[in-house]
């Protein structure tokens, strides 16, 4: 007889759950704060893959960039490179 | 479709959704959950996904086709049949071009000058997979060790559920199938554990795995002779940390993305490298994998119920088999033999070892030695083929005086911080999730949206696939 195959998250990590409502809240939460923090991204990814979404994924991102938002993503960036370039 | 790409996120947010809708209907969750894993499938190749749906159907009629008699030659013909069909479409797509050469080298032998062509047809993604899966349910039924499935729906979304779909891990129907039930099904979702399961999978594929690639694998392995020993030696370290790294991290997305649905899944790795033999490797590395040989190959060859002998042989077959599903070359059978044998070796010579791997020095040497052995299985496993992989080998104990050219201080680091990673306590991250899992959902989704942000920024440029696809 096959062995029972154990769950990957285990008994205690159980414990808090949310219901499926919970869950949608939580992954708009995070869409969106994803979206407003790699709007470089989103407009990168639009010119390739959406050019009719391009203009306004640029002027989202050129927007979020005069509030700041884009300056956590753009620091992050210019580290990664400084460490990637220094080897 | 990827999972760490835009697409996936607008795909998963609205199936996120409109699951989270059918919560009281559940035989319609259960088609929008299907539906969307056959969307996901066509972004690869919508001609996929009839395989994919033929193989189902091939699993669920040899199912109930099992479990209607109890005559027991009609049930071995019944699954005999279903697992060869099975064995066939995946070795069509997976050995179909080396059968064709060695069928034209042959002709060409007898001085046949006709010669059969090469069909240029892609090996669908995930095949292996969904096989491993349909096989599974078939022996298992066959076995008695799960009922038969009567819902086609329940076995259209068991085989075809996509966090799992393109490279598992392997979800066997006894473990999945009960969670389809109206009974079995939880409405409440573990999230804060799923989400930091997504996030350490984005980081170890992302970051990672990806700028090991980039820094040193691709390069050094592409040409082994232009570097000294010590770049070759990093860049074996740095792929047994990468494929760690994008095989545990795309397992712990899978995992993740189908808690948030409902659905839980088995663990699929243990901190490998901290294994202190070769059986205990196996026990920590593709954990569904190596269950499945174990299980559906290992023990249907006789296991250790025979002489010893037969088990040694058992053992290397097996390792040898799974060599071979990578992919029709002589360097995967290397890897299988090397394993094979590996592990028929230290099942020998446990009796002389044993003592030794008692004491605190003793743990760390067989750690050492173990991981060493398995690096040197990488090497078959990277290398573009055979050949190389010796040449690679032949050039480790060259060019030492070089130094280091290739291996950047990144690159450095990253390997020592995959290496820390298996020693991680696992009330480090139980810690994590108690304290994540006080703040509302709307701050846990919000400091997850930030996380994967700086994931993405601090990754190399573009995604590479993972290295499981290919499979």
């Amino acid at each position: 007889m096959a062995e029972k195959q154990s769950d990957a998250i285990a008994g205690q990590n159980r414990e808090r759950l949310a219901t499926p409502g919970g869950v949608v809240v939580m992954t708009l939460a995070g869409a969106v704060v994803l979206l407003l923090l790699c709007s470089h991204g989103l407009a990168e990814w639009a010119d390739r893959q959406y050019p009719e979404l391009a203009p306004y994924a640029h002027w989202l991102d050129e927007a979020l960039a005069q509030v700041g938002l884009s300056a956590f993503y753009d620091a992050l960036r210019s580290l990664a490179r400084m460490l990637a370039g220094a080897a | 479709m990827l999972f760490p790409t835009l697409v996936f996120l607008v795909f998963f947010v609205a199936v996120v959704i409109l699951s989270a809708l059918c919560r009281n209907h559940f035989q319609l969750r259960k088609i929008v959950l299907t539906a969307a894993s056959y969307i996901f499938y066509a972004q690869w190749n919508i001609w996929f996904c009839i395989l994919l749906a033929l193989s189902t159907m091939l699993s669920f009629a040899a199912g109930r086709m099992i479990a209607a008699t109890e005559r027991e030659q009609r049930r071995k013909i019944y699954v005999g049949l279903a697992v060869a069909l099975h064995l066939g479409i995946l070795a069509f797509f997976k050995y179909r071009d080396l059968v064709t050469e060695t069928l034209n080298e042959g002709l060409g032998w007898i001085n046949i000058a006709t010669e059969i062509p090469f069909l240029d047809i892609a090996l669908p993604i995930g095949v292996s997979f969904f096989t491993f899966h349909g096989i599974s349910y078939i022996v298992d039924v066959y076995r008695k060790d799960v009922g038969v499935c009567r819902q086609p729906l329940d076995m259209a979304l068991y085989m075809s559920f996509f966090p799992q779909l393109v490279a598992g891990p392997i979800v066997r129907a006894a473990y999945f199938l009960p969670q389809l039930t109206e009974t079995a099904r939880s409405a409440r979702v573990p999230v804060t554990a799923a989400l930091i399961l997504i996030l350490f999978g984005l980081f170890k594929k992302m970051v990672v795995a990806d700028y090991l690639a980039a820094g040193i694998v691709d390069p050094v392995f592409a040409s082994p002779t232009s570097f000294g020993g010590a770049d070759l030696l990093l860049a074996v370290y740095a792929y047994a940390i990468q494929i760690y790294c994008d095989f545990s991290g795309y397992t712990d997305m899978a995992i993740g993305l189908a808690e948030l649905l409902g659905f839980r899944f088995p663990v699929n790795f243990r901190q490998p490298y901290r294994a202190q033999s070769l059986q205990d490797f196996w026990r920590r590395w593709h954990i569904s994998l190596s269950n499945w040989l174990r299980d559906y190959l290992y023990k249907p060859l006789g296991g250790s119920r025979g002489s010893v002998l037969k088990t040694y042989r058992n053992l290397f077959l097996t390792m040898l088999l799974g060599g071979i599903w990578h992919g029709a070359q002589w360097k995967f059978v290397a890897w299988g033999v090397l394993h094979g044998g590996g592990l028929a070796v230290e099942r020998f010579s446990m009796r002389w070892t044993a003592k030794s791997r008692n004491s605190a020095g003793g743990k760390f040497f067989w750690m050492l030695a173990t991981f060493h052995f398995v690096c040197l299985c990488w090497i078959f496993f990277r290398a573009q083929d055979f050949a190389t992989a010796f040449l690679f080998i032949e050039s480790l104990g060259t060019g030492w005086d070089q130094g280091v050219q290739q291996a950047s201080g990144l690159v450095i680091g990253l390997i020592a911080l995959g290496f820390a990673l298996q020693f991680l306590p696992r009330r480090l991250l139980d810690g994590m999730i108690a304290a994540l899992s006080r703040l509302p959902l709307w701050a846990q989704g919000g400091l997850a949206g930030a996380v994967v942000a700086a994931v993405e920024a601090l990754g190399p440029d573009g995604i590479s696939p993972f290295i499981y696809f290919q499979f």
